[in-house]
């Protein structure tokens, strides 16, 4: 066998593994089928743009007002964001109070790219911004028609980015604003220093529209497993949190003929081995899509967080908003919202989730009150919490442990105080079971140091809370 | 305190204690051990060394070294250095690699930690990457440097950040590590898939990055050192990119060719320094062989046994000892039958510790702190402590099995031993023929150098590897080279599979070079992530206890997955025993489940090697190798010897079970497995068909005395190639056929062949560095079967009797004997010209 054969050999088995199967057939690299400039501006209807590092291929859209996306218009999206932009501090912390004054305040950005593991060989081969221009949505798409010409695309996007306000991505902390950093710093460019606010939409979201996980509900070892792979692909539709999932169930927008995420890498690299862009106008077009979601999820979560708890019309989205405000330490419309959480799952039925979310605003609303010194209103929330059939045990204790100890310090009202203590010394995990007892023991010596004292348990004594 | 590494020095009055302790116990174990003797190979005690004292050899501070640094070197009590420490010092500060070997506890890492300290002050932006093979080494020197660091930040003002870096670094804190460590301690995995693949968000590093040290160099042999060649082929080019040259400090344990090794690895020339300046003092080497309990069988003693009773004469005396063990299993074992003895002696609890990979970090701190400080008296340890770990210094090592290399026995025997009062080391003889074999001719131990480390970074399969990391790390241009193989060619092929793509490179911002054309990772994959630096291949065979509800217990890599892991067979994790019940094949996974019993069980694999190309005759290609033994004299010389590439097919057929403790073979079974093939290198011997018709033996004995043969130089093969068992492979070919050439009617026998092959497709560098050590193999081949005194054949030397047939250790011998003539062959002195070369045609 000849050195060439050997290492063919070689390269074949170790190939053998099974990476992601590229969809279409590698095509060998023909000098003369070298993408051309105008054969792609036509197959894309983009055209060049001149920048400080040469020409960026981009491709420009608009969404009229009138258009629709899912059950909505672009135009009310455009209105919702208007109207609702000074909350955005409760969503993204750090974000300044009322509206950014850049020229273009919030840009949506999301990256297609050849892999999804980062590091210097990831490229983002697609850089997809998308922004409200009045009624009307704009899409910017800057290209990579080579892997020569990155410095261009990166130089194209430091110009978007310095005259933008708050950037806005899905999964964007753990994915595409890493990525786009590793390409700045590959090329030893300078990151850019505007839209240093980065909005998230992930968390937000997943607090508003994805249902919890029922934690007595047995978890499967390799199920679990397979979740810290990818946290939501074991989840059913409903659970989802993807932006796709999120796009059907909450803007009720339905894609036809989608290209699947899977295959986007393996169509650019049939781009750059055969100068084909034909194939990638559906992934420009599924990228254009997703900055379209993701504004108008964006929209959607602002206009909650301007409404306040009237606004929500679900027992989730009103726990979310309720966490959120806390987070800002505005703790009025919180705890409005985790009441008015706890109102409406008591009456909603069939949400499969709906005693958890009653659970979690209860006992937020407890711990709310407690922080704020409204003891009394804590201890009736706990009260409430433990009083329903269904409660998480860890919640039950909690609440046992909380009014144990409100009514040893805070009621004095001892003979309470035990019988809560005792049932925390039966509720409790044998790792909190001996402060339990502890603290059994120390009301009961304080009940019969009362006893023997003469002092029995008047109601005066009661009202000194 | 002036040591010249601040080292604890703990004799002070109770030094006079310890030696008289020391003394008595040596005189209780080897009664004449104040005379050193001659060896003797059957007796109880067969050797007793003693190592003279060393004084200590100063060298003043290098010229030019800061000042500042001086004074912080001085608060902690180094008013002077060492020679050694001097002179890498003085290297290292005039840009030359260096690679120091000197002996444990002699302050090696001064030799590193002053060139580069020296670095930071002269530019505090200066970076410095540590890559430990372990990463419990990285977390013990970072004690270490972070207490020098936070001098230098009192005595001179410098923040200096010292950070390990490893798969243990919690994310959120990785960041920070990046752009503020100005030490990086890591090893070369997290290297490997961590921090090469992430380069730019390491830039900080790269463009400042002015030493790399390279500590226990001596680990990185075989596969692991072959992958970091091409990881530190990598790293340079990252650094070429990024503008930076760092020079290389390596330490390493003795072996024979740390300056060849350390050159392999890094591709530059290094500078050696090998005279230790630190003193010693005197060291007693004791070797036992536990005694022969049932000479039929060739049955000794259990060395387990043995290494209690001697363990427990220097812990009846109060001297403080580590017992090394060759297993886990065997660690464990040991610990409790020192517990047994000990705990209850008064102050004896918590005084015996085992020490493991495997154990919580914390408790192993614990107990490393307990050996500094005396709390702990004997420690029972895995090789987990055989590495430069800081325990202090100890009165007695205790070897339970011949660690398996004289460098690691070296090093073993080193963690005993003060700077100025006695100390000795034992070796306990196993029944393991490696073990007799040494055990019985102290003199090869004491005398021979110690092994070579050898490496092969051309393998193509690692080659291969590595280039694909390397394209998605940073595009090839069409001018690059990487390894000594055609790097434009494999990108050509590696091209025609879609991986990388030839297309116009970018223009560099930083210089005008015109933009040429450049190779491009064009695949979604993470080629770091699919290659293992510890085995060829990454993939392998995963472990699934389905006792309870399943769950994984453990891994084994593929090469060795049919052989430990087929159905019945019985797989070991932490002395429990486990069952195989199915192999899934296809999805890699065997199901086993706890079981109780009596044995182990040892794979019957049936291997059939076909010589692909014969490479003996050639020049020898390697560039490092002075000596060109290969040329057409050489072979005239030794004609019986080859070396080249080889085909095998091997099949895993049957097992045999095999008794804990006796060794008895006490059942077997059929097993039906799909065939591995392999392309590898391998050593050969021809016996020559005259040879084999002049023994004096019917054809049955004659074949029986080959595989005899066979089973003994696969031991001592082991041993010369400083390898591990299941680095290298053994096939017997009685019919000499595996050239293609048919016997001829006439000859009634054939030349039989015994192929001695690297476990690992493509090779691994075995083949040819045996090929030149045949004569030594034949030698101490045959004293190993010579010297063992079983009658008819045991495990310890060709094979338990009764397997091996009644005439198999009579015959190998015969055979071996007319092998190692003095005379030359041809000489007519053994009548077998004619035969020899009609069995070469």
């Amino acid at each position: 066998m000849n050195l060439r054969d050997r290492i063919r050999d070689v390269v074949r088995q170790e190939h053998a593994r099974p990476l992601n199967e590229p969809v279409l057939v590698p095509v060998p690299f023909d000098e003369a089928a070298a993408p051309s400039a105008p054969a792609i501006a036509d197959a894309l209807c983009g055209a060049f743009t001149e920048t400080a590092a040469g020409p960026c291929f981009v491709v420009e859209r608009e969404y009229r007002a009138g258009t629709r996306h899912g059950s909505m218009y672009i135009g009310e999206y455009a209105g919702l964001m208007a109207e609702s932009a000074a909350s955005g501090e409760v969503l993204a912390a750090g974000l300044p109070a009322g509206e950014p004054a850049a020229p273009i305040p919030w840009l949506f950005f999301d990256l297609e790219t050849t892999g999804l593991s980062g590091g210097a060989g990831t490229h983002a081969f697609l850089v997809g911004c998308g922004f409200f221009d009045g009624e009307v949505f704009r899409t910017r798409q800057l290209f990579l028609t080579g892997y020569a010409v990155e410095r261009a695309v990166l130089t194209a996007l430091t110009g978007l980015l310095a005259q933008t306000g708050v950037l806005v991505t899905f999964n964007g902390k753990s994915f595409d604003v890493p990525v786009i950093e590793t390409r700045y710093l590959f090329h030893r460019m300078a990151l850019p220093e505007a839209a240093r606010v980065h909005l998230d939409m992930l968390h937000p979201a997943r607090q508003f529209w994805r249902r919890k996980r029922d934690p007595r509900a047995p978890v499967r070892r390799d199920a679990l497993a397979r979740w810290h792979r990818d946290p939501d692909g074991d989840a059913s539709e409903g659970d989802r949190c993807t932006l796709g999932a999120l796009e059907r169930s909450v803007l009720d927008f339905h894609r036809q003929d989608d290209v699947p995420g899977s295959e986007i890498p393996a169509r650019y690299f049939h781009f750059v081995r055969s100068g084909e862009a034909g194939p990638l106008e559906p992934v420009f077009e599924h990228n254009r899509l997703d900055l379209v979601s993701l504004a108008a999820l964006t929209a959607r979560g602002l206009s909650l967080v301007a409404g306040g708890h009237t606004a929500a019309a679900t027992a989730r989205e009103c726990l979310a908003l309720g966490r959120l405000y806390e987070r800002v330490a505005r703790s009025e419309p919180a705890a409005a919202c985790y009441e008015r959480s706890a109102e409406l799952s008591a009456r909603s039925i069939g949400a499969p989730d709906k005693h958890l979310v009653w659970a979690d605003a209860l006992r937020r609303l407890a711990k709310l009150h407690r922080r704020e010194r409204r003891y009394a209103e804590a201890a009736t929330s706990w009260e409430a919490l433990i009083s329903t059939p269904g409660c998480p045990p860890a919640f039950v204790a909690e609440a046992t442990e909380a009014l144990a100890v409100h009514h040893e310090h805070r009621s004095r009202d001892l003979a309470a105080a035990r019988r809560f203590a005792r049932r925390s010394v039966e509720d409790s995990a044998p790792a909190m079971a001996r402060e339990a007892r502890k603290r059994l023991a120390r009301v009961e010596r304080k009940l019969a140091a009362r006893a023997e004292a003469g002092t029995m348990l008047l109601p005066a004594d009661r009202d000194e809370r | 305190m002036s040591s010249p590494d601040g080292a604890r020095t703990l004799n002070g009055p109770s030094g006079n204690r310890r030696d008289t302790a020391l003394a008595s116990a040596l005189g209780y174990l080897a009664p004449d051990w104040l005379q050193e003797r001659a060896d003797t190979p059957d007796r109880h005690v067969t050797a007793v060394r003693r190592l003279p004292a060393v004084e200590a050899i100063f060298a003043p501070f290098p010229d030019g070294l800061d000042e500042r640094l001086r004074r912080v070197l001085e608060r902690r009590g180094v008013t002077q250095l060492f020679q050694h420490q001097a002179e890498a010092a003085a290297h290292a500060l005039a840009r030359r690699h260096v690679v120091i070997t000197t002996p444990t506890a002699s302050g090696k890492t001064l030799c590193y930690n002053l060139p580069v300290l020296h670095a930071m002050l002269e530019d505090p932006a200066s970076r410095a990457l540590y890559l430990f093979p372990t990463k419990a080494l990285a977390q013990d020197q970072l004690a270490e440097l972070q207490s020098l660091a936070e001098l230098m930040g009192s005595e001179c003002d410098r923040e200096l950040g010292v950070f390990t870096y490893d798969g243990d670094t919690p994310q959120d804190a990785r960041r920070a590590i990046r752009t503020r460590a100005h030490v990086v301690l890591s090893n070369p995995d997290m290297l490997h898939s961590g921090i090469l693949p992430h380069h730019p968000r390491w830039a900080k590093l790269f463009e400042n990055l002015r030493y790399v040290v390279l500590d226990e160099l001596h680990s990185y042999r075989g596969v692991f050192g072959s992958h970091l060649a091409n990881v530190i082929r990598r790293l340079r080019r990252i650094c070429r990119h990024y503008g930076s040259d760092p020079i290389f400090i390596g330490s390493s344990a003795t072996i024979a060719n740390p300056r060849e090794l350390a050159e392999r690895l890094v591709e530059h020339p290094f500078e050696l320094v090998e005279r230790s300046g630190a003193p010693s003092g005197e060291k007693l080497f004791v070797f036992v062989n536990p005694p022969v309990v049932n000479r039929e069988l060739g049955i000794r003693r259990s060395y387990l046994s043995e290494t209690r009773r001697v363990a427990g004469e220097f812990l009846k005396r109060k001297l403080q000892l580590i017992v090394f063990a060759q297993s886990r299993l065997a660690t464990e074992i040991l610990t409790t039958y020192l517990k047994d003895d000990f705990d209850r002696e008064p102050g004896g609890a918590g005084a015996i510790r085992g020490y493991r990979g495997g154990y919580l970090p914390i408790r192993r701190r614990e107990i490393e702190r307990g050996l500094r400080e005396g709390a702990v008296r004997a420690v029972v340890s895995t090789s987990a402590l055989e590495l430069g770990i800081d325990i202090g210094a100890l009165d007695v090592a205790v070897l339970a099995g011949y660690p398996g290399t004289i460098a690691a026995t070296w090093q073993r025997a080193g963690r005993a031993g003060r700077r100025s009062t006695r100390s000795a080391a034992v070796l306990v003889a196993s029944s393991a023929p490696i073990d007799q074999f040494v055990v019985q001719h102290p003199s090869y131990f004491f005398e021979a150098s110690p092994e070579r480390a050898l490496i092969d970074p051309d393998n193509l399969h690692i080659l291969v590897d590595h280039i694909k990391c390397a394209a998605f790390e940073l595009p090839f241009t069409t001018a690059d080279r990487f390894g000594r193989h055609d790097l434009q060619e494999i990108l050509g092929i590696l091209s025609e599979e879609g991986l990388v793509h030839r297309s116009s490179a970018a223009a560099e911002g930083l210089d005008d070079e015109p933009a040429g054309e450049a190779w491009h990772w064009t695949s979604e994959s993470y080629p770091a992530d699919a290659v293992s630096l510890r085995s060829v291949s990454s993939d392998n065979f995963v472990i699934v206890d389905t006792t309870l509800e399943p769950r994984v217990i453990g891994e084994t890599d593929f090469t060795s997955g049919l052989s430990t892991l087929h159905p019945k067979a019985i797989y070991l994790v932490e002395g429990r025993l486990f069952q195989v019940e199915t192999l899934d094949f296809e999805g890699r996974k065997a199901y086993v489940r706890e079981i109780d019993c009596d044995y182990y069980t040892d794979a019957i694999t049936y291997s059939k090697v076909t010589i692909l190309e014969e490479l003996s005759a050639s020049v020898d290609a390697s560039p490092t190798d002075g000596e060109a033994l290969a040329t057409p004299e050489a072979r005239r010389l030794r004609p019986e010897a080859s070396h080249g590439e080889v085909h095998v097919v091997s099949r895993v057929v049957g097992f045999k079970k095999i008794k804990f403790y006796t060794n008895e073979n006490v059942g077997s079974g059929e097993l039906d497995l799909p065939e591995q093939q392999m392309h590898t290198t391998s050593y050969w011997l021809t016996i020559p068909a005259g040879l084999m018709a002049s023994l004096p033996f019917a054809a049955d004995d004659r074949r029986d005395g080959v595989s005899a043969l066979a089973f003994a130089m696969r031991q001592v093969a082991q041993l010369l190639l400083m390898c591990d068992r299941q680095d290298i492979g053994i096939s017997v070919d009685q019919s000499g056929e595996s050239d293609g050439a048919t016997a001829t009617a006439t000859a009634a026998t054939t030349a039989p062949r015994v192929f001695i092959y690297d476990n690992y497709p493509g090779g691994i560098g075995f083949s040819q560095p045996l090929f030149r050590m045949h004569e030594e193999l034949l030698a101490h081949t045959r004293a190993l079967i010579a010297g063992c005194p079983c009658e008819s054949g045991c495990p310890t030397c060709v094979g338990p009797a009764g397997q091996t047939g009644p005439l198999a250790k009579t015959a190998a011998l015969r055979i071996l004997d007319r092998l190692i003539s003095p005379a030359p062959l041809g000489s007519g002195a053994h009548g077998e010209p004619a035969t020899v070369a009609e069995s070469r045609s």
